[in-house]
């Protein structure tokens, strides 16, 4: 018996698609420069193609099993046990999906971008290729390798592209996040010096990781360091900061996908490797990430509140909604995890719309100031419509995505712990007020003809860009399960690696080790450490 | 209407049927909706039409809602019908059902038939407007709302409505968005709605949490299955929802405001079907609150303050929909005062007919409004009877139901939670306040207020309709359009008590408290009972009369005793300064704490912290360049530090 287990091996799809932004990077290279349309046009190619392999694996998807589909494994660092394994589960294979998604549109929306064009296409391309990696790789360093890959485009999307504080916001978002997972990465040898100490090998796979027999302090402190990095990506509070002048700085497509998808990674992270490695330590500590997490809730929301800057106050509405997410994550129960999945990809498809829709007023006025706008909803009528749709997402209404997300993530959130499921309904009410007023700010009032009524509404390539985050928001909200049905099996296989391990800690504790089922199980597995089913 | 179950007992026996033209009810409305909205863009000229798609799509849904009551009529005990299924997550499973039952079927049938009166008086009312197809794209979408709120199976489909209600209800009160007031107003009803959203979403968890299910039939059958102190508190935090929804104390400051939407979108969303929502989920818990005393004890007293402190406030207020608002709230306060004695089915009772003369007031207002040229001072009309004969009379029939003059229909229903509060056997009955019962303390200030209520009420009518004209422009009738739905509703307003209250009572009796069905046939022996209702008849027409002596006759007296009392007065006109309380306690600290979250935690502590450890990480870079001398005996020492470094830090770890 295997802890993990990998089906449909042989698939060459997953390396397929983290590969195939690299064949838009090639292309790139061989347009001429200025010819900025065919550049755009040949990543938009790339990026729908790994878009469409992505759609591939959803029609593909098996979601009636929790193993880890379209296995694949190829050696990398032998001598290190390191590989390039993939699999992808549920939870996984919707992160891709909405990836590969909000990539394509990030490409489709690039005209606004007309400096060094070619490279701001690749470092979407290459970016894309760090995300998808990080979400298919079941292999520590592998994973560790995507992760740092996302950092470097990223650097450059807000260091040449950005604002007028884009050097220092650069240097921030990387020098925070590199500080977390350099002490991942010294969390990881350490699991794999420790494989090579009990299994006589080198290995950082996921699952021989799980093998590994840690006393409780080990595994709290290596928990720990992996922790920390990925609750820096998330960002939960007190680590955030970062955030908002990363978002500021960075152009909008960066904006978009940051929020779309970089901040899915910590909470990716923890639930891929924190949840079955250390699942002692994840239990013990839940109670610290909900109460950060509900501290995110309240805090990122009265931040939020009095900020004059359209991004940044987007941006701590980042911080409060990832809270959320936290929290659901903390509960440990079904509805929390899966709500907290499901808010993940609303996040992405509300929060990357309302970066889109800075980038539109940002390109009429080049100001992210709220006081030069007012009565925007007068000279913009279609935009006022779908700005308010993604406000209305964003703070929860029902039959919008937001809010079967944030439902279920309080429903699982309550049956863990009550106080702090009071405390965070708060964020409810702090939502509809930061937001709205910042709708009415922008939208309602008097228009200042001067200065803002030769405001343009939507063009049909911002229509186009709408239409589709328009439609998943009511199309989730209307029928969530189509997704919920495809995390269920994967988030129940996550609290299974919980349940039986507060059963094994409650063995240790009374000084009975060897009977613990998961002793039992290890030695089992070492004849097949892989553990790879055909 | 007479082979109408007749107890309880009979409804038991569940027949449930289960159709899908259910779903017609809400959709039709949303058709239009979408189809107003699609069509937005289209040339002015073509802007009337919006205004009779509306209408009909509203009246379409009406006449749905008519076929599928039909079926109740004849003995069904609830239509049903299951869509999808909407979230299924673990033991947790919500399905997108509709049901209409006894209860939601009267709902429904106010809710399309006023709703649909008030559509068709808008095409008049709004008739010069440029964004028409806007508003009733909007009127539309509340319809849809509302009808889900009415119709959901379940806690969370009735949630979906309840939130929709309050997005439409935003959106149209700062329909007019050029003036920020209206804006403000708009955003101020969403929030404060949201807080009691908060409670009523606490409240559902533990309902989950407690009982696995939020179907209303689960719900009201297992609710024993609950320990005690769980039930109260789901039932308060429920309750918060109610507050929030429809505007008791302390969350009532929003209704108010909400004036500044356009006059139909009073009288639909703000007076006759949004605001009685809470009023609606009580009922629908009803088993849920029977068991939770403590709770019924707070709904009384919050339901009796609220009714007196808002009719204290509409005694001087001089706009007249202001006076409507507080008119209404203080209504509402009366509806609580019944659910807080457990008769249910008497409040909503008192939410159809005040649905008929509070929709056939307001609309009543707009049509002044707009034959006065949009001015809403009472001060400046004066004298319309004549030149809106149509108009006043419907609002002077309207006026002396809800003033609860004999046989009114506002008379039965008020009568009807009067007797109950007063012979509510409830907790209320044990508490002693100053030798009294509570239930009987209550009963007075209820009393009061229905003197109030007469009191201002006609004030209302006569400094409008009677006397000399005090505005400056001519004024003139409303179109058809205007006083059509006026006439129809002034009808019931009058007759329905009489007529259909028994039978009302009876339809919704399962949502009551066996002993507390007020209907007159078992009362007819009561002595208390008849001596109770000639007491509210003479406080009425006493109130009546006051009213019009002071302002008719003698209208000194009224400027007299304004100022006789200067600080009272002032008082009750800033509406007892809770808004004021408000921006004191909550809005300004709120405001400091975030500004000292953002401005010292964020930038300032942890900021400072990490750019700290950025400069702290930059000096020790300056030492390392300098280490970077290109002596490649410098590296070779580097070298030996570092792996013994590695050496000690695998040896400790």
């Amino acid at each position: 018996m295997s802890p993990i287990e990998l089906q449909m091996q042989g698939s060459y799809l997953l390396p397929l698609l983290v590969v195939s932004p690299f064949f838009g990077i090639a292309l790139l290279t061989l347009v001429p420069e200025k010819r900025d349309s065919l550049a755009r046009n040949v990543s938009l190619f790339s990026s729908l193609l790994s878009f469409a392999i992505s759609l591939v694996l959803l029609k593909q998807y098996d979601a009636t099993t929790s193993a880890f589909q379209f296995g694949f494994d190829a050696p990398w660092l032998d001598t290190f046990g390191a590989s390039f394994t993939f699999g992808i589960d549920g939870i996984s294979l919707w992160l891709i999906v909405l990836t590969t998604f909000l990539t394509t549109l990030v490409l489709f929306a690039s005209p606004s971008i007309h400096e060094k064009k070619r490279a701001y296409l690749s470092c979407l391309l290459l970016l894309e290729v760090g995300m998808l990696g990080t979400f298919v790789a079941l292999d520590g360093l592998s994973f560790y390798l995507f992760w740092e890959l996302m950092l470097v485009p990223m650097y450059f999307l807000i260091g040449i592209w950005g604002g007028s504080r884009k050097i220092y916001a650069a240097l921030k978002f990387v020098l925070y996040t590199a500080f977390g997972s350099l002490l991942m990465l010294v969390a990881m040898v350490y699991l794999a010096w420790t494989h090579n100490q009990q299994f006589g090998s080198y290995s950082f796979f996921l699952g021989d990781w799980m093998r590994l027999a840690l006393s409780d302090g080990q595994e709290l402190s290596l928990y720990a360091a992996f922790a920390l990095a990925f609750a820096i990506k998330i960002p939960l509070f007190p680590l955030h900061t970062w955030l908002p002048d990363a978002h500021v700085e960075a152009p909008t497509g960066g904006s978009v996908i940051l929020a779309g998808v970089l901040l899915k990674m910590g909470l990716y992270g923890l639930i891929r490797f924190g949840v079955p490695v250390f699942p002692n330590a994840v239990v013990e500590t839940a109670w610290v990430l909900g109460f950060l997490g509900v501290v995110g809730i309240v805090y990122g929301a009265l931040v939020a509140w009095v900020q004059t800057d359209i991004k940044k106050l987007v941006a701590y509405s980042s911080v409060s909604h990832l809270g959320f997410c936290v929290l659901g994550f903390a509960a440990m129960n079904l509805q929390g995890l899966q709500g907290s999945v499901l808010q993940m990809i609303n996040h992405g498809v509300s929060t990357a719309a309302l970066f889109f829709i800075v980038g539109v007023l940002y390109d009429r006025k080049h100001t992210r100031e709220i006081s030069n706008y007012g009565g925007v909803v007068s000279v913009m009528p279609k935009f006022a419509f779908v700005y308010l749709v993604f406000t209305l997402s964003s703070i929860g209404l029902p039959l919008t995505n937001g809010f079967v997300g944030e439902f279920l993530i309080l429903l699982g959130a309550f049956k863990f712990d009550w106080v702090l499921a009071a405390f965070a309904v708060s964020g409810v009410v702090l939502g509809a007020m930061y937001m709205l007023s910042l709708y009415r700010r922008v939208m309602f009032g008097p228009i200042d003809e001067d200065k803002n009524g030769d405001l343009s509404d939507l063009n049909l390539r911002e229509g186009i860009v709408f239409a589709p985050l328009l439609v998943l928001v009511f199309v989730i909200g209307l029928f969530p399960q189509t997704i919920l049905s495809d995390l269920e099996p994967a988030s129940k296989k996550t609290i299974e690696y919980i349940t039986p391990s507060k059963r094994a800690s409650a063995a240790v504790d009374k000084g009975d080790t060897t009977s613990s089922p998961e002793t039992l199980q290890t030695v089992d597995a070492k004849k097949n450490p892989r553990g790879l089913n055909s | 209407m007479n082979n109408l179950p007749t107890t309880s007992a009979v409804v038991e026996q569940a027949l449930e049927i289960e159709k899908m033209g259910i779903f017609a009810i809400p959709l039709l409305p949303l058709i239009g909706a979408i189809f107003l909205g699609a069509s937005l863009g289209q040339s002015k000229d073509r802007h009337w039409q919006s205004g009779w798609v509306a209408t009909i799509f509203s009246a379409g849904s009406f006449v749905a809602s008519l076929l599928i009551f039909s079926e109740l009529i004849e003995g069904a005990s609830s239509v049903r019908f299951t869509a999808w299924e909407w979230m299924s997550v673990g033991s947790f499973s919500v399905a997108f059902a509709l049901t209409m039952d006894n209860l939601s079927g009267v709902m429904t049938l106010v809710v399309t038939g006023v709703g649909s009166l008030i559509h068709l008086y808008a095409i008049g009312y709004m008739d010069h407007d440029d964004s028409r197809p806007r508003f009733f794209c909007y009127l539309n979408l509340f319809l849809f709302s509302m009808l889900l709120l009415v119709l959901g199976e379940n806690l969370l489909m009735m949630f979906i409505g309840w939130e929709g209600v309050g997005l439409c209800s935003y959106l149209l009160i700062g329909f007019w968005y050029k003036e920020m007031p209206n804006a403000n107003a708009g955003q101020k009803a969403f929030v404060v709605n949201r807080i009691g959203d908060a409670g009523l979403l606490l409240g559902i968890f533990i309902l989950f949490w407690q009982l696995g299910s939020l179907n209303f039939t689960d719900i009201q059958a297992n609710v024993g299955l609950m320990p005690p102190y769980l039930i109260e508190a789901a039932a308060i935090l429920l309750f918060i929802g109610a507050v929030g929804k429809s505007a008791q104390i302390p969350l009532f400051v929003w209704l108010p405001d909400a004036m500044a939407g356009p006059t139909p979108v009073s009288a639909l969303i703000h007076a006759a079907t949004m605001v009685t929502a809470g009023v609606y989920m009580v009922t629908r818990l009803s088993m849920l609150y029977l068991s939770a005393p403590n709770t019924l004890l707070v709904i009384s007293v919050i339901g009796t303050c609220t009714a007196f402190v808002a009719a204290t406030i509409a005694l001087v207020q001089n706009d007249i929909k202001k006076v409507l608002a507080y008119s209404t709230v203080s209504q509402l306060g009366y509806m609580f005062m019944a659910l807080g004695a457990g008769a249910f089915s008497n409040g909503i009772y008192h939410v159809v007919t005040h649905a008929f003369f509070k929709a056939c007031l307001f609309m009543g207002a707009g049509s002044v409004i707009v034959g006065c040229h949009h001015e809403q001072d009472m001060r400046k009309f004066g004298g319309l009877r004549k030149p809106m004969k149509w108009t006043f009379l419907t609002y002077a029939f309207a006026t002396y139901a809800i003033a609860g003059l004999p046989y009114g229909s506002g008379f039965f229903s008020k009568d009807s939670i009067l007797w109950s509060v007063y012979s509510n056997p409830g907790s209320a009955a044990g508490i002693d306040v100053a030798g009294m019962p509570l239930s009987h303390v209550l009963w007075g200030f209820g009393l009061l207020t229905a003197f109030l209520t007469a009191f201002y009420m006609t004030r209302s009518l006569v400094l409008t309709f009677f006397g000399e004209y005090r505005g400056h422009h001519e004024a003139h009738e409303s179109p058809w359009t205007m006083t059509l739905p006026l006439i129809i509703l002034a009808v019931p307003s009058l007759i329905f008590g009489i007529l259909f209250g028994e039978t009302l009572i009876q339809f919704i009796a399962p949502w009551g408290r066996a002993d507390m069905l007020v209907g007159h046939a078992k009362l007819a022996e009561n002595h208390t009972y008849h001596l109770l209702e000639l007491v509210s008849m003479g406080v009425a027409v006493l109130g009546v009369s006051l009213a019009a002596f002071v302002y008719l006759v003698k209208p000194q007296i009224a400027s007299q005793t304004a100022k006789s009392a200067p600080k009272l007065y002032a008082f009750l006109s800033d509406k007892w300064r809770i808004d004021e309380l408000y921006a004191a306690v909550i809005i300004r600290p709120l405001t400091g704490i975030s500004n000292i979250a953002f401005r010292i935690i964020d930038r300032l502590f942890i900021d400072g912290t990490v750019n700290g450890t950025g400069f702290f990480v930059a000096a020790n870079g300056e030492l390392a360049r300098r280490a970077h001398s290109g002596r490649i005996a410098g590296y070779m020492l580097f070298m030996v530090f570092g792996l013994i470094a590695s050496l000690l830090f695998w040896i400790l770890l």
